[in-house]
């Protein structure tokens, strides 16, 4: 019986070696290194003309006494990904009355907003008048951790910025994935792209880390680039961008309630904990309705994550599909409840409160049954720690 | 009936122009109703796929040469062979060992180029689409447009004037839009600037 080796003919053996030989020859011809550079930039070329700068206008008062009417212009980043929609971030262009934008050539055009999402911060804009390369979506194994990205956006001056990095990590809320990366990113980089090695859109870039202090701090200054950026994913931007070109909005999930902050604190004077949302009111036929929510109830985990503020909750409903099944699990009465809910549809596509400080100074909650409810909290969260563990064990 | 009627409701659902009172009606059955709830959840998540699959476009006047292709085709005999020639093997295998050879010797002489010639920096030689212009040009409507001193003064036919100078010089009434995140017990927090001047956190109740 021949071996492998034997059963290959002669001729493609000599083939097989003069590859061997040739093939390391070219790695002593260019270094690895230039190489990559090489490859860098040919990505960054290719996608260059794809990136463009957003200009939004809006018209304000300036304070009294002089209440005079100025101008006021937000300039972030954006992406084409069919030859007349771009992609922003809603921080662009939300509430402005005219939006420009100028490409990558020096060519620039008026826009019209075609959609704008708050909870995703993602906007669609269409320009008539320009045809654009688009840029294709990449697969979702291109953003795992480690996964070399390289950002292109504008900044100062509509100048094009350029950075190369990888994702560090990957935060899965429900419903809503989002990338930290290494790369540097300026201000007016909301919005740019974030590509894989191979040229395709992996996330839309939003912010970075904490906002840095001015330089030397000189409120005049221009403000540090922060150390690490943070990007919407394509596989969360992709669905969001489907929404807005089909309806110019995208549908959120709707649970039906009213809730305020909870809070405990540990120690007199000491740091207050939040504990999760506590529901005031119980819209009449919505799902928390139906699922049996009433007031007085304090909702503390939602698809297996633990509440901690009415906006986290909020958000995650928000980013839900209407006529999704969801769990969720509350508090009432020092006993634990689940329940899976049906989302239905939100009814208001800019809600008022997500423009709100997550950092904002929470109000006292209720005084009564502190100690039992973090007893309770306790429990609860231990038990979802425990289903998260079973969970992640089966997969 | 009830699930007839809930299946019928479904595309209305999905692109929301249902009732109030239907879809208040379609998620309380869903609720009660497994089968309907998942045949919607099927539906939507193929919605969502199909409309997540790439565009594929073609290059203009595809389907022309495509036409004069298959046209040619039809009138000419296939001139290329069942089986290749029995040399082609051995010519190759000669050729390769040879180049080999030659390429180990001048390389080891002083290095060469990769094939395609590519260096950092160098002028890309394959054609990249640049955005164009189409359509009828959009006026002009600054003050700073009308007095000749926009940004793209003196640029080449086909741009179009419409970003005042003034956005450029990053006056105070010009923002530079990057959000600020925070980091929290393991999650990654923003507010979104909001640029309607809204008063923050004074809301102590929302509804979702």
């Amino acid at each position: 019986m021949k071996t492998g080796l034997a059963r290959i003919g002669w001729s493609r053996k000599a083939v097989l070696t003069a590859a061997a030989l040739i093939l390391p020859a070219w790695g002593w011809g260019e270094g690895t290194l230039s190489a990559l550079q090489t490859d860098m930039d040919m990505i960054a070329r290719r996608a260059r003309p794809s990136v463009v700068t957003v200009f939004a206008q809006r018209t304000a008062r300036r304070p009294a006494p002089s209440g005079e009417k100025r101008v006021l212009t937000r300039v972030g980043s954006g992406v084409a990904v069919e030859e007349s929609a771009i992609l922003t971030t809603a921080s662009v262009v939300l509430g402005a009355e005219r939006v420009m934008v100028r490409t990558a050539n020096g060519l620039q055009a008026e826009a019209e907003v075609a959609g704008v999402d708050p909870i995703f911060n993602v906007a669609l804009l269409r320009v008539p008048s320009v045809r654009l390369p688009a840029l294709r979506f990449g697969s979702p194994q291109d953003a795992e951790v480690g996964s070399w990205v390289i950002s292109l956006g504008t900044s100062y001056r509509a100048q094009p910025t350029q950075s190369v990095g990888n994702v560090a990590y990957r935060y899965r809320e429900p419903h809503q994935s989002l990338l930290q990366l290494t790369n540097t990113v300026y201000p007016g980089n909301s919005g740019a792209a974030a590509l894989n090695p191979r040229g395709e859109l992996v996330g839309i870039v939003q912010g970075e880390l904490s906002p840095p202090e001015p330089a030397d701090r000189d409120p005049e200054g221009e403000r540090r680039p922060g150390g690490a950026s943070f990007v919407l994913s394509a596989e969360t931007v992709q669905p969001v961008f489907e929404s807005l070109r089909r309806e110019g909005r995208v549908p959120h999930g709707f649970l039906g309630v009213r809730t305020r902050p909870a809070s405990v604190t540990a120690a007199e004077g000491g740091a207050r904990t939040p504990i999760g949302a506590l529901v005031e009111s119980v819209v009449d036929g919505g799902p928390a309705r139906r699922a049996g929510l009433q007031p007085g109830d304090l909702i503390v985990a939602y698809e297996h994550e633990r509440v901690e503020h009415p906006e986290q909750l909020a958000r995650w409903v928000a980013a839900t599909r209407p006529g999704t099944l969801v769990e969720l699990v509350w508090v009432r009465e020092e006993i634990g409840h689940t329940a899976q809910v049906v989302l239905g549809r939100s009814p208001d596509p800019l809600p008022d409160w997500v423009t709100r400080d997550p950092d904002f100074d929470l109000p006292e909650a209720p005084p009564a049954r502190i100690s039992e409810l973090e007893r309770e909290i306790r429990r609860l969260s231990d038990e979802l720690t425990r289903l998260k563990d079973r969970g992640g064990k089966e997969h | 009936m009830s699930c007839e009627r809930a299946r019928h409701l479904f595309d209305a659902y999905w692109d929301d122009e249902l009732t109030q009172a239907e879809r208040e009606w379609l998620e309380a059955h869903f609720a009660s109703c497994t089968p309907c709830h998942g045949a919607y959840e099927a539906l939507a998540r193929t919605l969502e796929l199909v409309g997540g699959l790439p565009r594929f476009e073609v290059t203009s006047g595809f389907a022309e040469r495509t036409l004069a292709r298959a046209r040619r085709a039809g009138a000419e005999p296939d001139r290329v062979s069942a089986r290749a020639p029995r040399w082609i093997p051995v010519t190759a295998a000669a050729a390769a060992a040879l180049l080999a050879v030659l390429g180990a010797t001048v390389l080891q002489w002083g290095g060469m180029p990769r094939p395609g010639g590519r260096s950092p920096g160098s002028v890309v030689s394959e054609t990249i689409r640049q955005p164009v212009l189409v359509g009828p040009a959009p006026v002009a409507r600054s003050a700073d447009a009308a007095r000749g001193t926009s940004s793209t003064a003196g640029m080449g036919d086909g741009a179009v004037a419409v970003v005042p100078d003034s956005i450029f010089d990053h006056s105070e009434d010009v923002e530079f839009i990057l959000d600020p995140f925070t980091l929290r017990k393991g999650r990654a927090h923003t507010r979104i600037s909001s640029p309607q001047d809204a008063p923050r956190g004074q809301q102590a109740t929302i509804t979702f």
